[in-house]
């Protein structure tokens, strides 16, 4: 356990060292800088500007500071683009809206795709299976952008249940949590629905039949437990989908989440924001998967850390 | 072990849940009810600084949360009194007195004084502020001295208070448009006050911003939306029409859309073009031309683009029309000019816009007979599917008037802008939009002269520079803008650009409310807005 622990430490901090370093290199080698715009600055001005942000120092140099400020101070810098806010405010404001959105889509691509697969696997080669399986096609296949923007003609504007956009209340979040969680939930249908067909034959099914279980109690006590691993260990990479998946879904449905700006930042050549944004990605993948394989232990007890 | 497996399962989840339900109340958390008036801003401003903001988004809610000196009528733009209540120019033009309203306060109820503007404006021009439109006010006596710094030479700056009510600004050169640079948000003053005790970065923060216009602010929620509120010691407080309001930051057109389809907001500034053809006969639906023209850039040192022949040949062959009615489609105008029409006192000179024929022979005249031997230039473009399809259509149209063969090449938009300062293109797809009601603000643009290079295309001409220099110097508004036509008629004769459009803007405004007037600088003034009588 100690040195499941020490390991997995000492690899974050060197995933993360080398993400900072190569996006490091990467923001600052493309062509086109933050105050480059349709309109010149006065090259005093503009002069100002890079010293205020020392994007006039030696690039090594800046390197060594940005390093310092994050290591030492967990200070991102300020964001070149939104001048009224620094990278850690920006990041503590819209984290957690995007974070809760994807916490809702993962809820509801578990519970709906963990229903599904678990219906399909006990009705297996019938009508019911055929159909779960086609609509599980159907929502891998089906781009998030395209499903929200069927959600909002049935339930915006053809029945007015729920609000366009925008952020405030729960009804806000039903269309995107449902948009941005689908494609997962017809994954984990799929996961779970051959993992259970697997542990049905197994012979401890067998034996807990026989020993005259009721049938609910064999499956969602006994099976489940072995058809949920395919499932967890494909947790880790959908909740990071989720995450880099928000981006799309808050711009349609408004919700002011850090994913938009992970592109936009970007865009803007605002270095800051694009590493900082980057940095928590990386914390948060790498949390995501320690979490996923904490939960492997509780599910098999045969897998030791 | 000491937990049971179950123990272990239960502390699990209980791990995962607390987190979640932390971040589900910091998320949801510090809501509002629904504001009076809601309209979208469009994207996440950038800042709220006036003078660090450049945007009309930024404009529109700075301009509700300061006053400049002078405002701006909503529907024919001719200056307003402000916080000045009359102001007076000294016969040579140099020296502006402006009169300030007695009993001003701020919105935290302190007083407001003609040495706030003094201050502001000191603050907009020093170098660290980097205040991006600085250049508004280098007409100012003592500009250069006060920027190379030195508190002795400071003192020169051609800003002064005499007194409490009186505001006094010295010019180096008339300015003879210095009343509308007056009412553009940059100049807004800001409170001394606040910026010393809260710092240059905190002090913009909506919980400590103090400012002295028709509304204050009490909420920012990032990306989301800014809450005002009805600032009860503004001085005409009583002709505020609307008690609160939400500025939504929605960047997707079509979201933008949606929400005013569904009551979720009273006014959008852009209606996805896509959608014009089905909203454009209902009564809330308005196209408004803006100051704001469309061009090509020519890049002149390019061998075969330095002759203003090829030039003109080029532009002449373009169907503007076509362009419009056929790609556009947004109530955009053919341009004639280059200077949009519309600016009081100025006439923009008459030049053909399409004349194919006319095109081929000064192309033959130039040396490529039915394009034969032209270069295989690329249209550059800022990527996106309206640029793609402007760029792709003029090449058609030129290949067919011209015989010339010309590719689009989009580039991501800041190496476009990169590419168009290192005159690293040759011909580009490109806008300006005005600041101020005055010929100059497009014209500018073209000198060869200026600290600031917007020119771009590596043309020059001395007697253009020349007549805006004098023009500049000119105040009688005739002779002005005589100079200014002449200007332009050189800048379309050389044609170092080809105009292809003037923009529009579209909107959508509740028919519940009133207030909202077209105008080509697309101000609309929040304090002008109310509920319509039932």
């Amino acid at each position: 356990m100690k040195a499941f622990v020490v390991k997995r430490a000492f690899w974050f901090c060197f995933t993360l060292w080398v993400v900072i370093t190569v996006s490091f290199i990467l923001t600052r080698s493309v062509k086109g800088g933050p105050f480059d715009e349709g309109r010149d600055l006065p090259p005093d001005i503009k002069q100002n500007l890079l010293e205020k942000y020392n994007l006039d120092d030696p690039v090594l140099e800046q390197y060594a500071d940005y390093l310092a400020g994050v290591v030492f101070r967990f200070d991102l810098g300020p964001s070149l683009k939104m001048r009224d806010y620094s990278v850690n405010e920006i990041i503590a404001e819209t984290l957690p809206r995007s974070a809760f959105l994807g916490m809702l889509a993962l809820l509801v691509a578990l519970v709906v795709g963990l229903s599904a697969g678990i219906v399909a696997a006990v009705r297996r080669g019938g009508a019911v299976d055929g159909f779960i399986m086609t609509l599980a096609a159907l929502g891998i296949a089906i781009p998030n952008f395209m499903l929200a923007s069927v959600l909002i003609i049935l339930f915006v504007f053809v029945w007015p249940l729920f609000p366009a956009a925008g952020w405030g209340s729960f009804s806000h979040l039903v269309l995107p949590a449902l948009a941005l969680g689908a494609a997962f939930s017809a994954n984990i249908a799929r996961l779970a629905r051959s993992g259970m067909l697997e542990v049905l034959q197994e012979e401890y099914i067998l034996t807990a039949r026989a020993r005259g279980l009721r049938e609910s109690r064999v499956i969602l006590v006994h099976a489940l437990r072995g058809a949920l691993l395919p499932v967890v260990s494909f947790l880790g990479p959908a909740a990071a989908g989720i995450l880099t998946g928000t981006l799309v879904i808050e711009k349609i449905f408004a919700i002011p989440g850090m994913g938009d700006f992970f592109v936009n930042a970007a865009l803007n050549r605002d270095h800051t924001l694009t590493m900082g944004i980057v940095i928590v990605y990386c914390i948060l993948v790498y949390m995501i998967n320690l979490l996923v394989d904490v939960a492997y232990t509780l599910i098999d007890p045969r897998v030791k850390l | 072990m000491w937990f049971s497996d179950r123990l272990k399962m239960i502390l699990f989840c209980f791990l995962l849940a607390a987190p979640g339900a932390g971040v589900a109340l910091f998320a949801l958390g510090g809501q509002q009810g629904k504001a009076d008036f809601t309209f979208v801003n469009q994207a996440e401003i950038t800042s709220l600084d006036p003078a660090i903001a450049t945007a009309i988004p930024e404009g529109r809610i700075i301009m509700a949360l300061f006053e400049g000196l002078t405002t701006l009528h909503p529907r024919t733009l001719e200056p307003l009194p402000g916080v000045a209540r009359s102001w007076t120019v000294s016969e040579d033009g140099l020296l502006w007195t402006f009169h300030i309203r007695p009993g001003l306060r701020w919105s935290d109820g302190s007083r407001l004084t003609a040495h706030d503007f003094v201050y502001s404006w000191r603050r907009f021009l020093e170098p660290e502020t980097a205040a991006a439109y600085a250049y508004l006010l280098w007409h100012v006596e003592g500009r250069e001295e006060f920027l190379a710094g030195g508190d002795e030479e400071a003192k020169h700056l051609g800003l002064s208070a005499p007194d409490d009510l009186t505001f006094e600004v010295s010019l180096e050169t008339a300015c003879p448009y210095f009343l509308s640079i007056v009412s553009f948000y940059p100049l807004c003053p800001v409170s001394r006050a606040c910026i010393d005790r809260f710092g240059s970065r905190d002090w913009i923060k909506a919980e400590n911003l103090i400012s002295n216009g028709p509304f204050r602010i009490t909420q920012r929620r990032l990306k989301d939306r800014i809450r005002l509120e009805k600032n009860p010691f503004y001085w005409d407080s009583r002709n505020v029409g609307v008690d609160t309001i939400d500025a939504l930051a929605v960047d997707s057109p079509i979201t933008a859309l949606n929400l005013y389809l569904t009551g979720g907001a009273d006014w959008i500034n852009f209606v996805p073009p896509i959608a014009i053809r089905a909203l454009e006969n209902r009564p809330d639906f308005s196209v408004a031309p803006n100051l704001g023209t469309n061009f090509l850039r020519f890049n002149t040192t390019r061998e075969a683009l330095r002759d203003e022949r090829v030039r003109r040949a080029i532009h002449l062959a373009i169907d503007k029309k076509e362009l419009v009615d056929g790609v556009l489609k947004g109530g955009q105008i053919p341009a004639d000019s280059f200077v949009p029409p519309g600016i009081p006192g100025y006439s923009p000179p008459e030049v053909d816009i399409f004349d194919p024929e006319r095109a081929a022979e000064l192309l033959a005249a130039a040396g490529f007979p039915e394009g034969e031997g032209f270069p295989e230039f690329s249209i550059l473009y800022s990527t996106s599917e309206t640029n793609r399809d402007i760029a792709e259509v003029i090449a058609l149209q030129l290949k067919r008037n011209l015989g010339i063969r010309l590719h689009p090449a989009s580039q991501e938009r800041k190496v476009y802008f990169l590419s168009q300062n290192t005159l690293d293109y040759d011909l580009c797809l490109c806008s300006w939009l005005g600041d101020y009601l005055d010929a100059s603000t497009f014209l500018e643009v073209f000198t060869s002269r200026s600290e600031i290079d917007n020119n771009r295309t590596g043309w020059s001409n001395g007697e253009y520079d020349r007549l805006l220099t004098a023009a500049a110097a000119e105040l009688n508004q005739e002779c002005r803008a005589a100079l200014l036509t002449s200007a332009e008629e050189i800048l379309l004769r050389e044609a170092p650009i080809a105009i292809l459009y003037f923009r529009t803007t579209t909107n959508l405004f509740n028919p519940a409310w009133e207030g909202y007037h077209d105008n080509i600088l697309d101000i609309h003034p929040l304090k002008y807005m109310r509920r319509r009588a039932p």
